[in-house]
């Protein structure tokens, strides 16, 4: 395992490493040719993946063990069969850093323009603008006041 | 060694502001010591398009994960709930949801009329002026005539239902039971020169348009403007004592790591049910060697972190999502005690709306609805803008064995000792849990939602920190007296959650405002034999 120090730039993943880190990214939210959305494992997401991961030190550095851990070897010798039975074993056995994993997948993922677009979501951010949500009709509870107090006073 | 002050407070949080305020107006000399700094709202994650991946880092409701200079790390392995906090003036009330309810008359008497815990020795009818006062100064928004409370005053109109509210209010129609609008500290007008909430729904990572009731803006710019003096950057590492057993100041670490002695005539403590009790235990001595104001042994003891279980579904109609601020209703139905229930006091629901896009899809992935590979698109459009829950926030009773303790190893950067929490959930809380989580998904059905799931307990929702240097007429049996000072140091006052007899089941902010405004008159009515 070989994590940089300074946990900068994408070099804190070896190359063996990087390789499972997308691999697995990929997994979680693969690209949806149909619906034109990029993966996870699109060269831009998986930049802004990493470096949210690299916010958290002590867990990315569980994650890269844990990687290593499942395959030791060259990952590019595996078969499919081996690959699928490699997801199983992390997200059963590793379920921290399978959560870590989806945690930081997540919100690279979704918060690149291109997906917010696609699912309706205008790519600013909350503020200065805001949102509108509907007042609705507080009519809606003359039952509750109907049926009267609830409460117990004791004094 | 600096000035003499009047009054020292330590703690510039919700209870801090509201002591501090309140005495401004005896002109005396009162310092605020707080070791997080001012919040700078334009550095609020909702105002870059990383907002969703701040809450999880420097903007984490957990110290442990935020790790901020002003921070301290918290031990809580010993516990399911983890505990949330924000260090930094304002306090929690940084990163509060705003959900404002108070106490029930009956919370201050359940030894009386259920048999457990003990009394309050105040009232909710002592605390109500309190409770009003505190509400016109927060701005709370809500709507007149909740049949689950004495009646109170609407000060701004209630925050908008949505359709989240609407479909909420709908279905427990149709099962017959209470809700209302929240009480919330957020301005739905605009209010004494602030602005009006625009529905960013970021209430939970800072809000960015100042339109939440935080303490950092509805209390202390006037008590500043008043003189009161807040100095940050300084954690208070011990409370002193004079020969004659009284407090004679608080040592603190200033901004460059330097100890410093800052004498005062009265000392109030507002750290929360966590950093009061660290700060009583670290401030040992050879006269006090259990801890200041601990003759009781019951300093840390008693904590409770009011259990939450989480309820959650999806419907077919786009409902708010992550507009709007999260707080819209509360239920009141299941708060009083009923014996056929199976368990000791209740329990309030605060209904919620949906989540942004990452959180939507972490949440989804993490209870399996929203799968790895292929159908996670799909998945995700069923979930996205289309989910919404209900919280259950669960009384939890008094127990001497959950309690703060010092680490034995662990220290903040200062090197003063952390706090350590061990906490177990009581079988009386834990069928509360369960029954609210039943009741939940009669109501999810009832608003025709699907794929219903639930999580018990919320594990990162230690928000509510109380009970740990509880109130009381009997030294033996409580901390502080029923106004807040120290039964063993006369002018020594805790003004915070710790004084909590019980927790009540929910939220406690406005609670604890009002005791720190009951405290403060207190001393300002008794102030010539204050310390007699
Ligand atoms: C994410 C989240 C959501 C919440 N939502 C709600 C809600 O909707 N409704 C509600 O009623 N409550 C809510 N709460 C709880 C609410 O924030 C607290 O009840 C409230 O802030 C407690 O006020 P306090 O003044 O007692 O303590 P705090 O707000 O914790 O303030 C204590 C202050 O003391 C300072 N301090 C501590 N130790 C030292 C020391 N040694 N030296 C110097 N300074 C020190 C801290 O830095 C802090 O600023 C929420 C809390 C969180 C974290
Ligand atoms: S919803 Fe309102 S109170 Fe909450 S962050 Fe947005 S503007 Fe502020």
């Amino acid at each position: 395992m070989n994590i940089s120090d300074n946990n900068t730039g994408t070099n804190a993943l070896s190359a063996h490493e990087r390789e499972i880190f997308v691999f697995l990214v990929g997994c979680i939210i693969p690209s949806a040719k149909d619906l034109d959305l990029p993966g996870a494992d699109d060269p831009v997401i998986i930049e802004d993946i990493i470096a949210i991961g690299q916010q958290n030190t002590s867990n990315l550095k569980k994650l890269i063990c844990e990687l290593d851990t499942l395959a030791p070897g060259d990952f590019q010798d595996l078969t499919s069969r081996e690959k699928a039975a490699l997801i199983h074993e992390f997200r059963h056995q590793c379920t921290h850093s399978a959560l870590f994993l989806e945690t930081i997948t997540a919100t690279g993922y979704y918060r690149d323009p291109r997906v917010l677009e696609h699912i309706g979501v205008e790519v600013r951010p909350p503020f200065p603008e805001g949102y509108h949500v509907e007042q609705g009709d507080w009519g809606l509870l003359d039952p509750v006041r109907e049926r009267g107090p609830i409460f117990i006073m004791p004094d | 060694m600096n000035e003499v002050v009047d009054i020292l407070i330590i703690g510039g949080g919700p209870s801090g502001a509201a002591i501090a305020w309140s005495l401004a107006e005896t002109k005396m000399r009162i310092l605020c010591l707080e070791q997080g700094e001012w919040p700078n709202s334009d550095q609020f994650p909702s105002t870059g398009m990383d907002w969703e991946g701040r809450q999880q880092s420097d903007f984490s409701i957990n110290p442990n994960v935020r790790k901020n200079s002003a921070d301290y790390p918290i031990n809580d392995d010993d516990s399911p709930i983890k505990i949330a906090n924000f260090n930094g003036v304002g306090g929690g009330t940084v990163l509060y949801a705003g959900h404002f309810p108070r106490l029930l008359p009956s919370d201050f008497r359940v030894r009386s009329l259920d048999g457990v815990a003990e009394d309050w020795p105040i009232t909710y009818k002592s605390l109500e002026p309190f409770y009003a006062h505190n509400d016109r100064i927060m701005g709370i928004s809500g709507l007149a005539g909740d049949p689950a409370y004495p009646a109170k005053d609407q000060i701004l109109p209630p925050v908008p239902m949505g359709k989240t509210g609407r479909m909420f209010g709908k279905a427990m129609n149709k099962l017959g039971w209470h809700w209302w609008p929240s009480d919330a500290a957020i301005l739905t007008e605009e209010y004494e020169g602030r602005a009006p909430c625009i529905n960013l729904g970021q209430c939970l990572s800072g809000c960015a348009q100042g339109a939440k009731g935080t303490a950092d803006l509805a209390y202390w710019p006037e008590a500043v403007r008043a003189r009161v003096e807040v100095r940050t950057g300084c954690r208070v590492s011990r409370i002193d004592t004079r020969e004659d057993g009284m407090a004679s100041g608080a040592y603190y670490f200033d901004k460059d790591g330097n100890e410093v002695f800052q004498p005062a005539e009265i000392v109030v403590v507002a750290c929360n049910g966590i950093g009061t009790p660290r700060l009583l235990l670290n401030s040992a001595s050879e006269k006090f060697p259990n801890g200041l104001a601990n003759s009781s042994g019951l300093v840390g003891k008693n904590l409770m972190l009011h259990p939450y279980a989480k309820i959650w579904g999806q419907v077919d109609e786009e409902l708010d999502g992550h507009k709007g601020p999260p707080v819209c209703l509360w239920s009141m139905q299941f708060y009083e005690t009923d014996k056929n229930r199976g368990f000791d006091r209740g329990y309030s629901y605060q209904f919620v709306r949906g989540q942004g896009p990452a959180r939507t899809a972490i949440d989804g992935l993490s209870a399996g609805q929203i799968p790895w590979g292929q159908d996670h698109h799909q998945a995700f459009r069923n979930a996205f803008g289309r989910s919404a829950g209900l919280v259950s926030i669960c009384e939890d009773l008094p127990e001497l064995t959950n309690t703060v303790t010092l680490d034995p190893e662990m220290t903040d950067g200062n090197g003063i000792p952390a706090p350590k929490i061990t906490y177990r959930i009581s079988e009386n809380t834990q069928q509360m849990l369960d029954h609210s989580i039943a009741r939940g998904t009669e109501i999810l059905e009832a608003a025709g939602a699907r794929n219903i799931t639930s999580q018990s307990p919320l594990p990162y929702a230690g928000w509510h920190l109380l009970g740990t240097a509880r109130m009381g007429t009997d030294p033996q049996k409580s901390v502080v007296n029923e106004w807040g000072r120290s039964h063993d140091i006369k002018n020594l006052f805790i003004a915070d959650g710790s004084v909590f007899v019980t927790s009540g089941g929910v939220n406690p902010t406005s609670t604890i405002q009002a005791i720190s405004l009951y405290v403060a008159d207190q001393i300002k009515t008794r102030i010539y034999d204050l310390f007699d």
